[in-house]
């Protein structure tokens, strides 16, 4: 390795959290105008070593030594003051506010504020990182990319030499993606250092110049890239083989489940009709704002939609509110599992038992020696990891609670499943569960549809994939036919059905 | 597997309510060993028992209230809804007769929280701001009612309902007790319950899971209500009188002892006995406050300023475990 200025060096970093072990001697070393890929399965502490670097978390042991000096980092303003700037999943802007405001948020002058001076400023900053955003723009206006675009600059002005991005791409499309790849480009030559998170092995492949593994707190290896394969990669994370990490098996289909006929409502979505029968995954790629998410929520009666027709085993149905669709047996899992999905500060118990806790009680009074039994069954028999079911369900990991989430269903299975986007932000073991378990459910005869973003999830599990583009459905794709040619052809517009 | 079942069948008990709230506990037992120092009259058999009645409609209240906090929503029409309850329930009774004045109150209590609870959980409106035009609402309709004056009971049967005492324990407490009882069984033990807390934690979640959100929140206002309606008839039976401000600013001590108890003002989390704990605080707080000859005014001053400092705390609390 080429001699560099080493930036950080993070040295046998400890820390337990009421008596649990989450870090356990953790090293890590960025140089400046590098890439570091760091890399671990939910739980393994990336996050817990990202708070502690951001000042979030206080570290029980070990020294951070920012170029060549032993720091403290008691907060999050002293990690500012270090030059350390986190971009979180979460992206953290107000949404109101222009772009300019945000950039400088916190730090506008006192008293009277000359805003063309600060527009000007904006669009100096976004000249130099060659951005191309208007700074007058709500950032509420905004694309998610361009959001991002955004947070990178705030950090560029507040001057942040150590950049941590945490699972930036996760709403991005591909085209999105090279754009912030770009400016990672960008940020390699003015030296800033950058710690990027992500699941995602080939981004981490074709993005960092090296690459530190994590495993249950510990330190795992840390490689330049050129020395290591995926699978090399993804044995370190999970400690065993997985060669067969994508799998579908094939089975037969029944007759069709859900039928949907000219599903339309103005400017969002048009004309969408399709089938799925029984037993067969349905794909529904796009990017993103094409309406995937729309048509899923207007099926399920969150949203309204102006005409249109939802047929189930071909009896037309009428569906106001979600609890209509639920009774019908159409089941949707939203993609914001925190906002939409989980009671965060209730149990996991409590979170397994929604849907079915009338059939646990007699005259509604709910037995809990039958919740727990039936609590047990679905931990151990889909693996989710948690101390107690007792404990409230932000304490687990992203993958496990998506695990909840999907076995919530299962004790009274619905006839159609919707999936939006089931393993975004989870890590490679869960997602290989996640998938076997939508394939369990598609062989027992459930209808599912799987709106997804991650094309080699949507090539693998469909047995026929929607392409949806501006509203409208572009494109039908059987398996056999797919590639990521072909989706991203209909979903760009370059093909269509009708040429 | 078995290990897990029998812990998670412990936590259920007593012990482990109590273990879960360590802090306010500890805050009470230090607050009567405080008090019985300060005077010597505390501890006397007469002055608990008195200690109990007087918080007995109060928490009964705090019991109700505890169900819409725990719906992630606020009830503050109680207290007018109590002064209103008490005056018609002895101002209907010689047309209606005993009986027929405590249905038609405990009727008109369910009428104003299944209204509370239509413009909260389907109309969507603001609870805060749909119950403080309540509480106005209802303050005046029980000013017109009686002009302003008090109202005296004037058959002597009606003192039979709250006023009297089995031995030294009076008819009060045992009603306290049952919706002690009752709530708790509702809150941790029905499906109602339940989803009382899945609603107040993530309305959102609770409606795409298929929880008919607006009608579990129409019953917590209903409860709400009903307990208002009880506290009244009870208070006006116990005095046999009845003023229409006899219950203004119960619905700040209610909010109180339930968040001093632990109920989250945020939704999602909470315990009937948590509302016990708190309305015993405030209770001895106040019980002490008459015995050391505080005036009311300051004792207002002191409630309040425990009100603020125990949201504060929790707020604080809140964004420190974020």
């Amino acid at each position: 390795m080429a001699k560099t200025e080493t930036l950080l060096k993070m040295d046998n970093i400890s820390k337990s959290f009421s008596g649990v072990q989450v870090l356990n001697r953790v090293k890590l070393e960025l140089a400046a105008g590098e890439v570091l890929g760091l890399l671990g399965e939910n739980g393994a502490g990336k996050s817990t070593l990202m708070k502690i670097l951001g000042g979030i978390v206080k570290k029980d042991s070990g020294d951070i030594w920012i170029s060549g000096k032993i720091v403290d980092i008691d907060n999050p303003v002293a990690a500012a003051q270090q030059g350390i700037s986190i971009i979180h999943q979460e992206l953290v802007l107000v949404p109101e506010l222009t772009v300019a405001e945000n950039v400088f948020l916190g730090r506008l002058p006192r008293g009277f504020i000359r805003w063309n001076e600060v527009y000007r400023k904006a669009q100096d900053l976004f000249d130099e990182l060659g951005i191309d955003i208007n700074p007058k723009t709500p950032v509420g206006e905004l694309p998610i990319a361009s959001q991002q675009m955004v947070e990178i600059a705030r950090a560029i002005s507040k001057n942040a030499k150590i950049i941590v991005m945490d699972e930036p791409t996760s709403s991005l499309t591909e085209k999105e993606t090279n754009i912030l790849f770009g400016m990672i480009e960008k940020l390699k030559q003015r030296k800033v250092g950058i710690i990027y998170i992500s699941h995602r092995l080939e981004e981490i492949f074709s993005i960092c110049d090296r690459i530190t593994v994590l495993r249950d707190g510990e330190f795992v290896g840390n490689k330049a890239r050129s020395e290591v394969t995926e699978d090399d990669v993804v044995r370190m994370m999970v400690g065993r083989d997985l060669s067969s990490f994508y799998v579908k098996e094939d089975h037969d289909m029944g007759k069709v489940a859900l039928q949907v006929k000219g599903l339309t409502k103005t400017g969002v979505f048009k004309d969408i009709s399709f089938e799925v029968k029984e037993g067969e995954v349905l794909g529904i790629s796009g990017l993103l704002g094409a309406g995937r998410s729309e048509v899923a929520r207007a099926l399920v009666g969150i949203d309204r939609f102006d005409s249109g027709e939802i047929q189930l085993f071909g009896k037309t149905l009428k569906i106001r509110k979600p609890i209509d669709a639920v009774e019908a047996g159409i089941v949707y899992i939203p993609e914001d599992r925190k906002k939409q999905g989980l009671f965060l500060q209730r149990s996991v118990a409590e979170n397994l038992t929604v849907p079915i806790i009338k059939s646990l009680s007699k005259f509604n009074i709910i037995s809990k020696k039958r919740e727990y039994q039936v609590v047990n069954g679905l931990l151990e028999k889909f693996a989710i990891r948690t101390s107690n079911p007792k404990i409230a369900i932000r304490n687990l990991s992203g993958g496990n609670q998506q695990k909840v989430l999907l076995s919530r269903w299962l004790k009274s299975p619905p006839k159609v499943l919707i999936l939006d986007e089931p393993t975004r932000g989870v890590d490679v073991g869960a997602k290989a569960e996640i998938y076997t378990f939508i394939n369990d459910l598609a062989k027992r005869g459930m209808a599912i549809i799987l709106i997804s973003s991650d094309l080699p999830e949507v090539l693998t599990m469909s047995d026929r994939i929607l392409v949806m583009r501006e509203g409208t459905i572009s494109g039908e794709v059987l398996r056999d036919e797919a590639s990521e040619e072909v989706i991203m052809g209909y979903a760009t517009g370059i093909m269509s059905t009708s040429n | 597997m078995s290990s897990v079942e029998k812990s998670l069948h412990q936590t259920s008990n007593i012990r482990s309510i109590v273990r879960e709230n360590v802090a306010t506990f500890i805050a009470l037992i230090v607050l009567i060993i405080a008090v019985s120092f300060l005077s010597d009259k505390f501890l006397s058999s007469s002055n608990l028992i008195n200690l109990l009645r007087q918080v007995s409609i109060l928490g009964i209240i705090t019991l109700g209230q505890t169900f819409v906090l725990i719906g992630g929503n606020y009830d503050l029409s109680v207290g007018s809804l109590l002064s209103l309850s008490s005056v018609l329930v002895i101002g209907l009774q010689p047309e209606l007769g005993i009986f027929g004045a405590v249905a038609v109150t405990l009727i008109i209590g369910l009428g104003i929280g299944i209204l509370n609870g239509v413009l909260v959980g389907y109309a969507k409106a603001n609870s805060f701001i749909v119950t403080l035009g309540m509480l106005s609402v209802l303050q005046a309709a029980a000013l017109i009612y009686t002009g302003g004056m008090t109202l005296k009971a004037n058959i002597p049967g009606f003192h039979s309902i709250g006023g009297i005492s089995f031995g030294v324990m009076p008819i009060l407490v045992i009603y306290f007790l049952v919706a002690i009882i009752l709530a708790r069984y509702l809150l941790d033990r029905s499906t109602f319950g339940r989803k009382v807390f899945l609603v107040g934690s993530n309305q959102e979640a609770a409606h795409i899971a298929g929880i008919a959100v607006g009608r579990v929140i129409s019953w917590t206002f209903i409860i709400s209500a009903l307990s208002a309606a009880l506290g009244g008839i009870l208070m006006s039976s116990r005095v046999m009188n009845a003023s229409p401000t006899a219950g203004m600013g119960m619905e700040l001590d209610a909010i109180s002892a339930a968040v001093l108890g632990g109920t989250s003002i945020y939704g999602g989390e909470g315990r009937a006995l948590n509302a016990v704990i708190g309305v015993m605080i405030l209770g001895v707080l106040t019980n002490a406050m008459t015995l050391l000859g505080i005036p009311y005014q300051y004792q207002l001053v002191v409630k309040g300023v425990i009100l603020i400092a125990v949201v504060g705390f929790e707020s604080y609390r809140r964004v420190s475990k974020q």
